[in-house]
């Protein structure tokens, strides 16, 4: 479907045309004025220290480094309050991260911590940015209480195997019951445990190819228009809201194929066999929803994608900061983990496996 | 005039002598009437009975002596304009009647020899009947003419551009029929100059602001790109019109939205006239008779929409004759057949067009699911149009006629994969299936009725839809042994339609030779569905059907209207009128007057001076995701709070023709529009299937702008030289911050150049050049740093202000040639001949220019902005053979 999508995504906004349109492109400076402003990022996990990323924007036609570090603000004061009553000063620090796949490296995080407040679900806090170069940005945000997984019906089929490596076709069936309260949004990710390694004992346990298709599953795809579900691309896409399912238990649908698995576990390590998928059920703000809402709406979405060429309107990303830049994001996580090796068990006799 | 008629009775004198009546000796000069017949009253010993006004200011002069009375009588007033009447004892006296010109009635029609076509705007003129000066008529759209002139002989003479001209003497002595029949300019030889020119009498003549007629030939010789003539690109030409995407037949009238143009095909509203995203209008030319076309004054008749009326009739169909024309294009291909049936006066006409896109992917689909054992690909899109039309003429007074349009765009994708490559026993399988159609299908029934020779009626029932329906349906599973083990299924259905049942009569009524009034009354019932969406999800243990809350509306919209062309004195025509509407909608009634006023002053014989008012309303509009046509622009009426749409526009101008050849003319305008809706800022955000209403914003809008051109109409060479300077604003509660913007096509200054040279008989020329400021944008320059919280790393863009930027000045010239042959013609042409590829918008990317950092050696590359151009040249050819 996708090659499919792409060839229409091409043909339609260049106004539809058939013949041999040949469209080009050529440098240039528009010649209007723009004005940084102060741009707030957070994403407020219940239970997680809270970090707010403080950076300026910047003009397009201006190189910006791609760690961040000629447009972050230092120098700002930035005032935390939760459930109406002043906490802190937040402070900043840089912090350094795991490897980040986008920039392929290390990660330096400029960002400003609170040293005494762990958010909590159902707090609702404001954020207060102060730059004397860039002016003021303010936020307010709630968090959402978590919605646990009730049961995986995992299902294995196609299964080779090649020595210790497994591979095998596999489809889940991920169960929740949507609180029957408020609307409700959600994100399930789905990705693969830690991979662990000993090389000593030789013992080795974890995918070595994963890839999740989320395409069999129709709620991650209720934003999409009729008209969008033949232009559109929601590849990854994995953000839905309970309107369609309120108040029911409803299993979402996973499908992996062609996963690869390495298992080798002489010494039955138990930790070994823990290892596998990490299926995480994320509960959102209404706000942090309507950025990735926006957000694909301005890169996939009819609007977006006619906008990009002058055919429509522009989508700029929605921000729920004052200065328009930024997005303060409530969520809260639940968590489960399907062991691979006990789950191919079921199918393979994998302990005489060699 | 109010007259007060008071009986006197005159004792003035009675004597009790008797006076003989013939013996009455009085001398006066110039003395007051009623003083003089006071002494003849005393003499002849009768009583005077007279209206007390009749003798004021009215002196006589006399001179008898022993004279009779009645020789005295017929002295004093034989140049008074008063006669007298003697019975018994009174003398009465009154006023003489004027003398009475006698008046007759010539009406009849204005038809096409040959074919017997209606001829719409000739102009039928009597001379010297009576009155020494000419009479004029215009026909309308039925080519029915209506003149009242004294009787007496007379010279009539029919002209209309395309025809040419005829005439004859006349003896009218009492009401009678005339009706012409004018060879067209293509069936005489073609050194044979063609009479009149319609927009030339609309222009120093009719009092009306923007008015323009378009001939088929006018359509048929303008360059379009893909070579397929169109009537909206023909108007695009015309100053005051913006044409919005480049290639696309667009229209924005004086700073309008698109949907603020009435389309109607005989009479009946069209809703969608695009086709293929706007590339093409839903207007076949081979079935056009008459294309009429308002921007800014308009007749009392129209109502409904706020910015132009666009009135297209189609062909009858020849009552000698079968004739017909088959074309092939690029892009499209066409047939249309008209003539008689039997030979009892009725004839038909079938026009049909239908593109060519989903025959050559065909094979192309053919060949990669040959190819791709696993995908199979299947895609389709074509659009269709088809006019038929039968009539039939009891009489030279009464004519029906049955009328069908179908209009349909048909976009079909379908992708299916099957895995089953490794296992046979378990195979994983999707399906997704998206079908989408929209267009329009008009039917109606007319009758056409001369009532008496001064009067003319047109009676239509008519049925017109507009529908869209996208299906989109998504299947994925899996089999194990034959068994489906896990699977969902996800529909989605979006229904859009307008439904209008429509009745109406319009009449034309010529009292007077100077006043021409039309009046009528209609009822149309609505049927709204705007945009309703259904999901069906069903997967294991779901079987959820959600259907959003748009529900169907029913609307009633009554109307009345009356209006006049009036010309009191030579000098000065006015047209006046008033359209009554009342849209009654889930209880809400609205009423509406719409005033329109307009009048010419003739400075000149060939110099007129215009100034008009006109305000209209709207009640149902178009919600429009981007600048092109899509199947999800619904039509929706106005519902709850919300108030109708309304205009009010002044113009005025001047017009100057020196000689027959060219016209001369410079119109103003100044419009301010009311309660438009817009969607508002982030309403995609909103789910797809949510209440459309939650989604849009009020505002307003103003424009503003001078329309100068000059045209000639005669001769080898004609066309026109058109200049706009134009400003359009817009201002919505929830869009743009509440701030205003200029609207999207708010193109302040536009040129057209449009040149038509007939070489000779084979050969024809065509060339039109455009030139105007580029179209508004909305260019996002600042962007801030992405929070990560998606499956992407995209900048995130930040919002800027609504069209806050003006895209370079936009300019190409398109060129065709047409070759005639003994059977048919060739067409040539060349869209955006000198290939100056335009701006169509700006897009951010990366500079082909890049360099290697010198310490790292890691390519660098440099953002900037970038001109989108798109459209090249683009040559085309069709052969149109004529049978």
């Amino acid at each position: 479907m996708a090659v499919l999508k792409y060839i229409l995504r091409i043909i339609l906004p260049t106004v539809f045309a058939t013949t041999a349109l040949s469209s080009c492109y050529s440098d240039f400076d528009p010649g209007i004025d723009s004005t940084p402003v102060l741009c707030m990022n957070a994403t407020v996990t219940a239970g997680k220290p809270l970090q707010v990323e403080l950076t300026r924007t910047w003009r397009w036609d201006e190189s910006v480094e791609i760690d961040n570090s000629s447009i972050a603000v230092k120098d700002a004061v930035v005032k935390l309050y939760v459930n109406d009553q002043y906490t802190e000063d937040l402070v900043y620090r840089e912090v350094e991260t795991d490897f980040d796949p986008w920039i392929h490296d290390q990660r330096v995080l400029r960002v400003y911590c609170a040293d005494n407040y762990v958010p909590a679900s159902g707090d609702h806090i404001r954020l207060e940015a102060l730059s004397e170069k860039y002016g003021y940005a303010s936020a307010v945000e709630s968090i959402p209480g978590s919605v646990t997984i009730d049961r995986i019906e995992p299902a294995v089929s196609a299964v080779s195997v090649a020595g210790n490596i497994y591979r095998f076709d596999l489809s889940l069936l991920i169960y929740f019951t949507d609180p029957d309260d408020l609307t409700n949004f959600y994100q399930l990710n789905v990705s693969s445990s830690p991979y662990l390694r000993d090389d000593k004992s030789e013992a080795r346990s974890g995918f070595s190819s994963l890839t999740v298709d989320m395409s069999n599953e129709p709620l991650f795809t209720e934003h999409v228009s009729t008209l969008e579900s033949v232009l559109a691309e929601t590849w990854g896409y994995s953000f839905f809201s309970d309107r369609q399912i309120s108040g029911q238990s409803y299993p979402l649908h996973i499908m992996i194929k062609d996963c690869e698995f390495y298992y080798s576990n002489p010494d039955n390590l138990p930790e070994y066999e823990d290892v596998g998928l990490d299926i995480d059920l994320m509960s959102l703000s209404e706000s942090y929803y309507k950025h990735v809402l926006s957000v694909w709406e301005a890169n996939d979405g009819l609007v977006g994608s006619l906008g990009s060429v002058g055919l429509g309107e522009i989508v700029p990303a929605y921000s729920n900061v004052s200065s328009r830049a930024g997005i303060v994001a409530g969520n809260s996580v639940a968590s489960v983990r399907l062991s691979i090796p006990r789950l191919l068990k079921q199918h393979v006799d994998i302990d005489t496996q060699e | 005039m109010k007259i007060k008629y008071a009986l006197i009775l005159g004792f003035l004198l009675l004597s009790v002598l008797e006076i003989s009546a013939d013996d009455i000796t009085i001398h006066a000069k110039s003395q007051p009437a009623d003083v003089v017949f006071r002494q003849i009253a005393g003499q002849s010993g009768k009583n005077f009975v007279y209206a007390s006004d009749l003798l004021r200011g009215i002196t006589v002069s006399v001179n008898a002596d022993n004279a009779t009375l009645e020789s005295v009588l017929a002295q004093m007033l034989g140049s008074t304009g008063i006669r007298y009447t003697i019975d018994g004892d009174n003398i009465i006296l009154s006023r003489k009647p004027r003398k009475e010109t006698v008046r007759v009635t010539m009406s009849g029609f204005v038809r096409e020899q040959g074919s017997g076509e209606p001829i719409v705007g000739a102009i039928v003129s009597c001379a010297g009947a009576g009155e020494n000066k000419t009479a004029v008529a215009a026909t309308n759209t039925m080519g029915f003419y209506s003149l009242t002139v004294p009787a007496g002989h007379s010279t009539i003479s029919v002209s209309c551009l395309g025809y040419e001209a005829s005439g004859m003497p006349v003896d009218l002595q009492t009401d009678m029929t005339v009706d012409f029949s004018l060879a067209s300019g293509s069936t005489v030889l073609r050194e044979v100059e063609v009479m009149g020119s319609r927009n030339r009498e609309q222009a120093l003549s009719a009092p009306s602001i923007g008015t323009i007629n378009v001939s088929k030939a006018a359509i048929a010789s303008t360059p379009v790109i893909f070579g397929e003539s169109d009537v909206i690109k023909t108007l695009q030409l015309e100053p005051g019109i913006s044409a919005g995407i480049e290639g696309m037949a667009g229209m924005y009238v004086h700073g309008g939205n698109t949907d603020e143009n009435m389309y109607m095909l005989d009479n009946i509203p069209l809703y969608q006239v695009n086709h293929f995203g706007g590339l093409f209008s839903a207007f076949n030319i081979e079935a056009l008779r008459n294309v009429d076309f308002y921007k800014s004054s308009f007749p009392a008749r129209y109502d409904g929409r706020l910015s132009s009326y666009m009135e297209v009739n189609t062909k009858d169909g020849s009552l000698e004759a079968h004739h017909g024309s088959a074309k092939l294009g690029l892009t499209s291909g066409a047939f249309n057949i008209d003539g008689p049936i039997g030979s009892g006066g009725t004839s038909y006409s079938v026009a049909l067009r239908r593109s060519w896109y989903d025959l050559l992917t065909i094979p192309a689909f053919a060949v990669a699911n040959a190819i791709n054992k696993d995908d199979k690909y299947n895609f389709g899109y074509a659009f269709t149009d088809l006019n038929a039309k039968i009539t039939h003429r009891f009489s030279d007074r009464s004519r029906i006629y049955a009328m069908l349009y179908f209009g349909e765009d048909y976009l079909r994708v379908k992708e299916s994969y099957e895995d089953s490559a490794e296992q046979q026993d378990i195979v994983d399988y999707s399906e997704d299936y998206h079908k989408l159609r929209w267009g329009n299908i008009v039917g109606s029934l007319g009758w056409n009725y001369v009532l008496n020779p001064k009067l003319f009626g047109g009676f239509t029932a008519a049925y017109s839809r507009y529908a869209s329906r996208l299906r989109s349906e998504e299947d994925n599973g899996t089999r194990i042994d034959g068994v489906t083990s896990s699977f969902t299924n996800d529909c989605m259905l979006t229904d859009n339609n307008i439904n209008d049942w429509i009745l109406k009569a319009d009449f034309d009524w010529h009292p007077h030779v100077s006043h021409h009034i039309s009046f009528g009354a209609g009822y149309t019932y609505h049927s709204f569905m705007p945009a309703r969406t259904s999901r069906h999800l069903t997967a294991e243990n779901i079987d959820n059907i959600i259907t959003d809350r748009v529900t169907s509306y029913h609307a009633g919209e009554a109307n009345a209207y009356a209006g006049g062309d009036w010309q009191p004195f030579k000098k000065l025509r006015i047209n006046y009128g008033a359209h009554f509407s009342v849209f009654d909608i889930e209880g809400h009634a609205h009423a509406h007057i719409s005033p329109r006023l307009s009048a010419r002053w003739a400075a000149g014989e060939s110099l007129s001076i215009k100034a008009g008012y006109a305000h209209t309303v709207q009640y149902v509009h178009q919600l429009m995701q981007s600048s092109i046509s899509l199947p999800t622009d619904q039509w929706v009426p106005i519902i709850g709070g919300q108030m109708p749409q309304t205009a009010d526009k002044i113009a005025a101008g001047f017009y100057y023709s020196p000689v027959r050849d060219y016209v001369f003319s410079v119109e103003g305008y100044w419009k301010w529009m009311d309660n438009l809706l817009e969607y508002a800022d982030e309403y995609y955000l909103l789910p797809p299937d949510s209440d459309w209403t939650s989604k849009l914003t009020p505002g307003k809008g103003t424009s503003k702008g001078l329309d100068f051109k000059v045209s000639k109409e005669f001769g080898k060479f004609t066309g026109h030289i058109a200049y706009s300077l134009m400003w359009a604003d817009r201002q919505y509660a929830d869009r743009n911050g509440g701030k205003p913007f200029s609207a999207r096509f708010d193109n302040r200054h536009k040129i057209n150049i449009m040149v038509n040279w007939r070489i000779n008989d084979q050969w024809e020329m065509s060339g039109a050049w455009t030139g105007m400021s580029g179209n508004r944008f909305t260019l996002a320059t600042q962007l801030w740093n992405d929070p990560m919280l998606g499956p992407w790393h995209y900048d995130m863009l930040l919002g800027s202000d609504v069209n806050n930027y003006r895209l370079p000045f936009y300019h190409r010239l398109d060129l065709s040639f047409k070759r005639y042959t003994n059977n048919g013609y060739w067409t040539f042409s060349l869209y955006n001949a000198y290939c100056n590829m335009n701006t169509i918008a700006v897009r951010r990317d990366y500079s082909e220019k890049y360099t290697y950092d010198t310490v790292t050696g890691e390519l660098v590359m440099y953002p900037t902005f970038q001109k989108i151009k798109l459209i090249p040249v683009i040559p085309s050819v069709s052969y149109t053979w004529l049978f």
